[in-house]
């Protein structure tokens, strides 16, 4: 495909020889439906040309909200949901979209956080607790992004006399995956464990933003 | 334009000469065959299936790091990724995690950069950029904690009252593109943080290297007793960094 | 008798005057000469640019809307080696282009100004100069522009230079205290000495360096700090604003006090001014400390922003460091942004046409179009010949055009300038008929008619060229003119038409109605124009082109005035005649497309359209009054044949006049076809037309025929007659080549009775 070639007709000889006239038009007519860069121009995409509401460069967007300023208290040792709040938990799933190689997957997440302040009290200096992000593949199979992201409850890693970090803190993450290889993205959800039951970290309105983009 | 406007007219009972097909079949195939440009090609067309695909690597410059190349932007990533809950029962942090200590290792006066080994990975990023812009962030799990001790009056003398030290000490992260600070967290407090920096830069076609620095308040204490309870006294003079996720977006012109 | 032909003829261009060549014609109506076999042929009309849907139907979606209105500017730019080609135009002081295929999209414009100012009969409009990536575009009464291509635009030049930043107050006595400064045992491992003389650091890079080297003020107690500053703007075309007003900062050591001893300071500088879309960087400059004794007040660079959003800065570098020194302070001034003409030459910007200051022209800096010095200018108000209507770049040196002469300035260095005068007595006002004709010269249209400049540059002296007129044949053409409206004349030369065109108002009408047209193959001259019909509520199809202009490829744009002379009709009543976008020359064997209303909903308006059909008097050759040599001598004209280009069976009609009766006779009527051939097998193949007479219908897989030239013969029988002269007018094809004319005479001269009373 790509350029248009013809015979000259010649005064003299006979009109469509060899159905030269008529095989233009047919080549014109299929060589249009494929046109390629050698036909083209350098530069002629605009932005006006991009279907923007065909979203081609972000395959797929979700994000959820809370902000119904409730806190919820989390004292568990091994990773549950982030699931509180008037708008559902963190834990999304929809329907597949298909991941190929060089697609990546973007996944925001803010939280607000209020370590209790009388967990620390005579308690030993256990005092970490770790918030993670995982997208799900396949509806089934949930994968870790990039890196446990670990806070601290207190400011001392002592037993018995460790002071709080007081106060309502935002905590941050941005992950990024790059796929290797086709796969199905099915959901995202935040988790959250602690490192020592006894205290207990109260979480409060937060934010996730997820896109897919492809180009 | 790549257009061609009317080039011949026949009216009925015109004669039909070679050059009624010559004349607009060459000046049809002039305007097709490499010409065709903004004005030919519709509107609201271009939909994600006629962009490339784009192209994947990874660990082009780095140990841990992937790259994607698409048709508008590029996107970049590092991480370290080591299980910073291993070895807490043992060690105060963790027997994976990154850290240093001032009175024993060499801090810089202002930015520090993270080792080669193990922190490399996460804390840097090398790649071909197209001009354009550059927009990114890091996320961090790091922390500096107080210690306690005790006063001591003279060698062997009484021992006196528990107090903190470095209560008020305060670390902070910087992302350095090509040398160029872009991205600072600000004076971060006592406590292990998780971070999420944004940073950005206008660029050019150049290899772009970005990395992540670090920078803390040093403060030593020498002698004084050992504290009741488990707390250290030089946890006060340690950085640690239990986990590094750094991105970049890379897009063109 | 035997009869006579006079030699063959080739049939030439429009020679209005009395006594001219016999080959030359009277008058040549819209045709062209074809560029392959030479004659004139009547196939060219003209088409909309964008096409019109398949279907015959056109609907204005919410409104007819600007279509109504005249198109007062065109021009066909191109960026990128021409991979980007917009076609800008201006109807109601809206300056847009259109995208060519509008696909799914709702609006296939981009509009980079509303709301322009819509210029009057004697104004020229919008003026676009190309000036590398960008192109300026002005008009004297909004704010220059500078259009990048896709959708970008920014100011250019400036309106004022930048505020004068803040210095804050530095005070010594705020040292009271050792606390104070950071030093001692604590801190970032300052040394004990701190931040003053023969205190030396450590920085990240493990670099030692001596604080002594940063920081303001005297370096010994009692003296004083006196500082000052100024700042610019940098543009995106690399250009600098003139300077802000200064501003000082001064502090003084007191030696009576320790703290203050060997103390430098830093300024803080606030309010650094940010300016309009088109910055991109402040500079900042600063005096070195102004002794009181001293004389030396230069300013010298400082530091540059490079953002439009940064308003502080931290200054800290001492004296020793600066060693640029600051710009003249007459190396960049505000100039008005009310000029009218402009053009790129020699790496400058060269603008003229201020109202209040018409014959001053200046020239910016080279390679930085947005800065002007002050003393780049030339003013030839000292000799007469009124304001300045055009810069046009030619050969090695810029022409300056003014109202009733022409200057020339050239370079006789590699930035400097001289200025001469090629006349002092022809000028034009008609700013955008100043067109190149390859290997002829530079034409414009003056009152008196096209004038042409020739010549060129030799060396690096002044340009050696001639200014002559060239188009003394066409007076009857040049005394219509509207000689007040002489700006709104537009003109273009079509290197695929081979054709210098220029249309022109007339019989006091302010809108260009009819044009004249000189064709560089052969250097003959034509006229186009369409007859005007009744005049009333419709119809006055003249050629109401008000804008001309080619694309990269020779196609001739034409920008319309579309109804008039009866504007803004209701929509029911318009029919856009003749035509409501842009225009194209071509082939189209119409004048365009009208529309038809056929009615309106829920705010949209449609309309029919259709060919606007040519007419059999539109394209007309007429030759000249022809007396044989001796009109005295009476003679019987017989016949005329011409050697045309065969086309077909679409007759053609030869009228002709004799002794200036403008009375038309019908002459005959005739194929442009080989007659042996006529209506049999052996013709050139034609398109069937459902009539069964012709023989030799066109088929695929007969014989394609060729162009030929063919005589045809028309049949006159005059009666004795002196002068002769005959019309070729046809809607259908026609090639006139040459012709002969056959007639006889006995040669003597007739004795007639004597005109007079005596």
């Amino acid at each position: 495909m790509g350029t248009l070639k013809y015979n000259a007709e010649k005064e003299g000889q006979p009109s469509n020889s060899g159905d030269s006239v008529d095989n233009y038009f047919d080549d014109l007519a299929t060589q249009s439906a494929s046109i390629v860069s050698d036909n083209t121009r350098t530069e002629w995409v605009t932005t006006k040309h991009i279907k923007w509401s065909d979203k081609p460069l972000i395959q797929h967007r979700t994000s959820r909200t809370n902000i119904n300023n409730t806190q919820t208290a989390y004292t568990s040792e091994s990773y549950v949901d982030i699931a509180h709040g008037g708008s559902g938990s963190t834990s999304q799933t929809f329907t597949a979209v298909t991941v190929n190689a060089g697609d990546v997957l973007r996944y925001h997440f803010n939280i607000v956080a209020y370590p209790e302040a009388k967990g620390l009290d005579g308690k030993s200096g256990e005092d970490y607790w770790w918030i993670k992000l995982q997208y799900q593949t396949g509806g089934s199979t949930w994968v870790d992004l990039g890196f446990d992201t670990r806070n601290s409850v207190g400011t001392n890693r002592g037993s018995g006399n460790s002071e709080p970090i007081n106060g309502f803190r935002r905590y941050g993450i941005t992950f990024c995956e790059i796929f290797s290889g086709t796969t199905t993205i099915t959901g995202i959800r935040a988790q959250v464990k602690l490192e020592d039951s006894d205290h207990t970290i109260r979480l409060e309105n937060w934010t996730q933003d997820m896109r897919i983009i492809g180009a | 334009m790549a257009r061609t406007w009317t080039v011949k007219t026949s009216k009925t009972r015109d004669q039909f000469k070679a050059e009624h097909f010559n004349e607009p079949a060459n000046a049809i195939a002039a305007q097709f065959n490499g010409k065709l440009d903004q004005h030919n090609m519709p509107l609201d067309s271009v939909t994600h299936a006629d962009l490339a695909d784009p192209v994947y690597s990874d660990d082009a410059h780095g140990v841990d790091t992937k790259s994607s190349y698409m048709p508008t932007q590029s996107y970049h990533t590092a991480v370290w990724d080591i299980d910073n809950t291993a070895g807490l029962d043992s060690t105060e942090f963790g027997s994976a995690v990154y850290a240093t200590n001032f009175s024993t290792d060499n801090w810089n006066a202002k930015w520090n950069s993270f080792p080669v080994s193990p922190v490399t990975e996460g804390s840097r990023l090398k790649f071909n950029a197209q001009e354009g812009m550059i927009f990114g962030g890091v996320t961090a799990s790091v922390e500096r904690r107080s210690g306690r001790a005790r006063n001591q009056y003279g060698e062997g003398g009484n021992i006196g009252a528990e107090f903190n030290m470095g209560q008020s000490n305060w670390h902070e992260l910087g992302v350095f593109v090509n040398g160029i600070l872009c991205g600072r967290s600000g004076e971060l407090n006592n406590g292990s943080y998780t971070v999420d920096i944004p940073f950005s830069t206008p660029i050019g076609t150049e290899f772009t290297s970005i990395e992540v620095k670090w920078m803390a308040d040093q403060l030593v204490f020498f002698d004084g007793a050992v504290a009741s309870g488990s707390a250290t006294n030089d946890a006060y003079q340690q950085y640690i960094c239990s986990g590094l996720f750094l991105w970049a977006r890379n897009q063109f012109r | 008798m035997k009869t006579q032909t006079i030699p063959e003829r080739l049939a030439g261009g429009v020679d209005q005057r009395f006594k001219v060549t016999p080959d030359k014609a009277s008058n040549i109506r819209n045709l062209r000469v074809e560029d392959t076999g030479l004659g004139w042929c009547n196939d060219r009309g003209w088409e909309p640019l964008h096409m019109l849907p398949d279907n015959g139907a056109y609907t204005f979606t919410g409104g007819v809307g600007d279509a109504k209105h005249p198109c007062r500017f065109l021009k066909v730019w191109s960026r990128h080696n021409g991979a980007e080609v917009y076609y800008l135009f201006e109807r109601n002081g809206k300056l847009v282009y259109q995208y060519g295929n509008e696909g799914s999209s709702t609006k296939a414009e981009v509009v980079l100004g509303t709301n322009r100012y819509l210029p009057s009969a004697n104004e020229a409009g919008t003026q676009l100069t190309p000036f590398g990536r960008f192109a300026v575009v002005h008009n004297g009464h909004d704010v220059p522009i500078k259009f990048w291509g896709r959708e970008k635009t920014s100011q250019f030049h400036f309106t004022q230079p930048p505020n004068a930043p803040i210095a804050y107050k530095v005070d010594p006595r705020w040292i009271d205290s050792p606390n104070d400064i950071e030093g001692g045992a604590t801190g970032l491992a300052i040394p004990t000495t701190g931040w003053q003389e023969g205190g030396t650091g450590v920085n990240h890079s493990s670099n030692t360096f001596d604080y002594t080297t940063l920081g303001l003020g005297p370096v010994t107690g009692n003296g004083t700090a006196h500082y000052r500053y100024k700042v610019t703007y940098v543009t995106d075309s690399g250009s600098e604003s003139p300077y802000s007003d200064q501003e000082a900062v001064t502090w003084k050591i007191d030696n009576a006090v320790t703290l203050q001893h060997d103390k430098r300071f830093c300024v803080f500088l606030g309010e650094i001014g940010t300016g309009g879309d088109n910055v991109v960087a402040r500079r900042i400059y600063r005096t070195k400390n102004i002794d009181l004794n001293a004389n030396d007040e230069s300013f010298y660079f400082l530091k540059q922003i490079d953002d439009n959003v940064t308003t502080s800065y931290w200054d800290m570098i001492p004296d020793a460091t600066l060693l640029a020194p600051a710009p003249d302070a007459n190396a960049s001034i505000i100039i008005p942004s009310s000029f009218k003409v402009s053009a790129s030459w020699n790496g400058c910007l060269w603008v003229a046409g201020w109202d209040g200051n018409n014959t001053e022209l200046r020239y910016s800096d080279r390679y930085k179009p947005e800065q002007f010095s002050r003393f780049r200018f030339f003013d030839v108000g000292a000799k007469a010949g009124g304001a300045i209507t055009a810069l046009v770049p030619y050969y090695n040196s810029l022409i300056v055009f003014r109202e009733k002469a022409i200057e020339v300035i050239s370079a006789i260095a590699d930035d400097e300038y001289t200025i001469g005068t090629i006349s002092g007595q022809v000028g034009t006002t008609a700013t955008n008929t100043i067109k190149e004709i390859p290997t002829v010269g530079l034409f414009f249209l003056t009152i008196d008619g096209v004038y042409a400049m020739t010549g060129g540059q030799s060396g690096a002296g002044l340009v050696q060229s001639g200014l002559q007129p060239i188009s003394g044949n066409l007076h009857k053409e040049w005394r219509r003119m509207t000689e007040g409206a002489l700006p709104r004349a537009t003109a273009c030369y079509s290197s695929r038409e081979k054709e210098y065109w220029v249309h022109y108002p007339v019989d006091g009408q302010t809108e260009n109605s009819r044009g004249a047209v000189f064709h560089s193959l052969t250097g003959a001259w034509s006229l186009r124009n369409l007859p005007p019909q009744t005049i009333g509520s419709t119809g006055g199809h003249s050629m109401w082109f008000t804008q001309l202009d080619t694309n990269p490829e020779g196609w001739i744009v034409i920008g319309t005035y579309p109804n008039y002379p009866h504007p803004f009709p209701s929509d029911a009543n318009f029919n856009a005649y003749p035509g409501f976008g842009l225009q194209v020359w071509s082939a189209y064997d119409a004048w365009g497309d009208d529309l038809t209303f056929t009615g309106t909903s829920q705010g949209n308006v449609s309309y029919n359209y259709a060919p606007h059909a040519k007419a059999t008097n539109n394209c007309l050759y007429t030759s000249a009054w022809d007396d044989m040599g001796d009109d005295s001598i009476k003679k019987r004209i017989h016949s005329v044949e011409i050697d045309m280009v065969t086309f077909g069976y679409n007759d053609l009609t030869l009228n002709y006049e004799s002794d200036y009766a403008f009375d038309e006779t019908a002459g005959g009527t005739a194929s442009p076809m080989l007659v042996e051939q006529y209506l049999t097998t052996g013709s050139e193949p034609a398109w069937y037309d459902g009539n069964n007479d012709i023989k030799n219908q066109a088929k695929w897989g007969n014989k394609w025929s060729g162009p030929q030239i063919c005589r045809v013969r028309f049949d006159v029988h005059t009666g004795n007659i002196g002068s002769f002269r005959f019309f070729l007018k046809s809607a259908n094809h026609f090639q006139v080549i040459s012709y002969q004319i056959e007639y006889s005479t006995s040669g003597q001269k007739v004795i007639t009775r004597r005109g007079g009373s005596g």
